[in-house]
């Protein structure tokens, strides 16, 4: 057998522990973690009822809550981040518990890096793997809504003093401890769920064909992909089935998993794109611009597509399907999935509604061309391909 | 002497010193090379070499002008550091058997630094790479094939006999 050429990596530093009721069992490996004086970040405390009951439950892991930070940003902005750290110094915490939606989960990843890497400017840790652990500081996170493929990926995303979003990628992002319990999880907001699905769905999907993609990660994006499939309109008629909500919350898992090593491709470069110019949440622009995305890349990878499509359509309609017609087939079954979703739950489907503006797209595709996701993508993006892509969604 | 990889180690070395004078030569006179090296910030520092002890080259952007080298300017006085992981992933590097994309894809550098300047200078060699390529090259090590703004026999005898381009 020829082993030329033959390497790969694969990274994915967090614990996890998932399932029914896994808040309570979980609190021995807290007690084993080693925190003491926990730095609690969160968010709407009166909205969100989990935030109790992780404070229940570093409790009875005897951890003190030394202080506590309620805030809430789209991308957490630097002079936020100076903030925390200075509450954290002043309480003498010792470790991170965040309880919250991808936003939180963002914000303490990066706090967490600033802290563990003894970082002075905070500048100077945008970036891959510029900043090195110094101190140990633990970080458990608990994701409270579904989706969720940040929560343990090794990338976080910061908003400078100039208004410029920057990713920064270090293993010191990955949270050591996660949480995922469906229990917490708040499905009351049908829009952020189905956006969130959706987004773990396309994540799965840009990952699964991504030029970085092994075997490793292939496996798990496909089962994340049925994992949806079989569940995301079980969420939207029954929001309180739990088995459903954990199917979902797996895959987003799934996603994030794979994204360290996979990366993803030109639906998540435009999309973050888009986040940063429109101040709209990137799981509905990512909802907005995969379909398309999809559409550009069909050439390169009609035969990842065609496989995919099994996962989501089932053996049935797979085998009455011809095999030439599979990979476009899977783009229509996307495409009319994520629009009846969006269209119910009000969400846009389109650039011009999700406040884009012709001036913009200059911005738009200016912030794309720097995103590391391109290098990822199956196809060699150009400029000229990222207007076309947001032109065809005006 | 046997496993040294001589051969690839003085060919490596060899093409980035003449990558790097592309580099200038492209900054010269293709107009979209030039507005890539206007999204860098001024003094960037990038840096590319091979581990262990192979081939380093450096560009620097300077008061608008573009600077590359083979060689460096300081230890660690870089906005990003490419490291090849070893001989063989820089090898097919500068010899255009890979983009840097694919390399990267491939894991063949560890990267540190800032993205989205690393990202501009990937864009950069895409650029570089297909004045240097002939298309027929290109379309089989799949990568990038751009519209060229300048000539191309033009950039090519200019990165070789050029004389200073810096």
């Amino acid at each position: 057998m020829n082993y030329k050429g033959f390497y790969y990596e694969f990274q994915n530093p967090a614990r996890v522990a998932a399932g029914v009721n896994c808040l309570s069992d979980s609190v021995s490996v807290l007690s084993g973690l080693g925190l003491h004086n926990a730095f609690f970040v969160c968010d709407d405390v009166e909205k969100n009822s989990a935030v109790d009951e992780v404070r229940k439950a570093i409790k009875s892991a005897k951890v003190k809550v030394g202080a506590m930070y309620v805030k809430e940003e789209k991308i957490v902005t630097l002079s936020t981040l100076r903030e925390m750290r200075d509450v954290y110094r002043v309480n003498n915490c010792d470790c991170i518990v965040a309880c919250g939606d991808y936003k939180i989960v963002n914000t303490a990843k990066i706090l967490r890096m600033l802290l563990a890497g003894q970082v002075v400017r905070f500048e100077d840790v945008k970036g891959i793997n510029v900043a090195k652990k110094k101190v140990n500081i633990p970080l458990v996170v608990v994701p409270t809504c579904v989706g969720m493929s940040k929560a343990v990926t090794t990338s976080a995303l910061v908003k400078d003093d100039e208004g410029s979003v920057f990713e920064c990628v270090s293993p010191l992002c990955a949270p050591d401890y996660c949480i995922i319990d469906p229990a917490l999880t708040s499905v009351f907001d049908a829009p952020t769920t189905i956006a969130g699905a959706l987004e773990s769905f396309a994540m799965n999907i840009e990952e699964f064909v991504s030029k970085q993609a092994i075997t490793l990660t292939k496996c798990m994006n496909l089962i994340a992909i049925r994992e949806i499939r079989d569940n995301v309109f079980k969420v939207v008629n029954d929001p309180m089935d739990v088995h459903a909500v954990l199917g979902l919350q797996k895959a987003g898992l799934l996603a994030g998993a794979c994204y360290s090593s996979a990366s993803a491709g030109v639906a998540h470069a435009i999309a973050s794109a888009l986040a940063a110019v429109t101040g709209e949440d990137y799981y509905i622009c990512m909802g907005v611009v995969f379909s398309a995305c999809m559409k550009y890349n069909l050439d390169v990878v009609e035969k990842d597509y065609a496989q995919a499509l099994y996962y989501i359509v089932g053996d049935d309609r797979y085998a009455s399907t011809p095999a030439e017609d599979r990979a476009r087939t899977l783009i229509e079954t996307s495409q009319k999935m994520i629009r009846e979703l969006f269209d119910e739950n009000g969400l846009p489907t389109s650039l011009s509604r999700l406040g884009l503006k012709e001036e913009d797209l200059d911005k738009a595709v200016e912030e794309t061309m720097k995103s590391y996701a391109l290098v990822t993508n199956p196809k060699n993006v150009t400029k000229e391909d990222v207007y076309a892509i947001l032109r065809s969604l005006m | 002497m046997k496993g040294k990889k001589l051969f690839k180690k003085f060919v490596t070395s060899f093409n980035m010193y003449f990558f790097a004078r592309a580099l200038m030569c492209c900054f010269r006179y293709d107009e979209d090379f030039r507005k890539y090296v206007g999204m860098l910030p001024d003094k960037f520092v990038f840096r590319m070499r091979v581990l262990p002890d192979g081939a380093t080259m450096t560009l620097v952007k300077e008061n608008g002008k573009l600077t590359s080298f083979t060689g460096m300017v300081t230890a660690g006085c870089h906005d990003v550091d490419v490291c090849f992981k070893n001989i063989e992933g820089g090898f097919a590097f500068v010899t255009g058997k890979k983009s840097f994309a694919k390399c990267l894809a491939q894991s063949a550098f560890v990267i540190s630094g800032d993205v989205s300047g690393m990202m501009t200078v990937s864009h950069m060699f895409d650029i570089v790479g297909s004045y240097m390529l002939t298309k027929r090259v290109l379309k089989k090590y799949d990568r990038a094939i751009l519209s060229r703004k300048a000539g191309v026999h033009k950039v090519r005898f200019y990165t070789v006999f050029g004389g200073s381009l810096a």
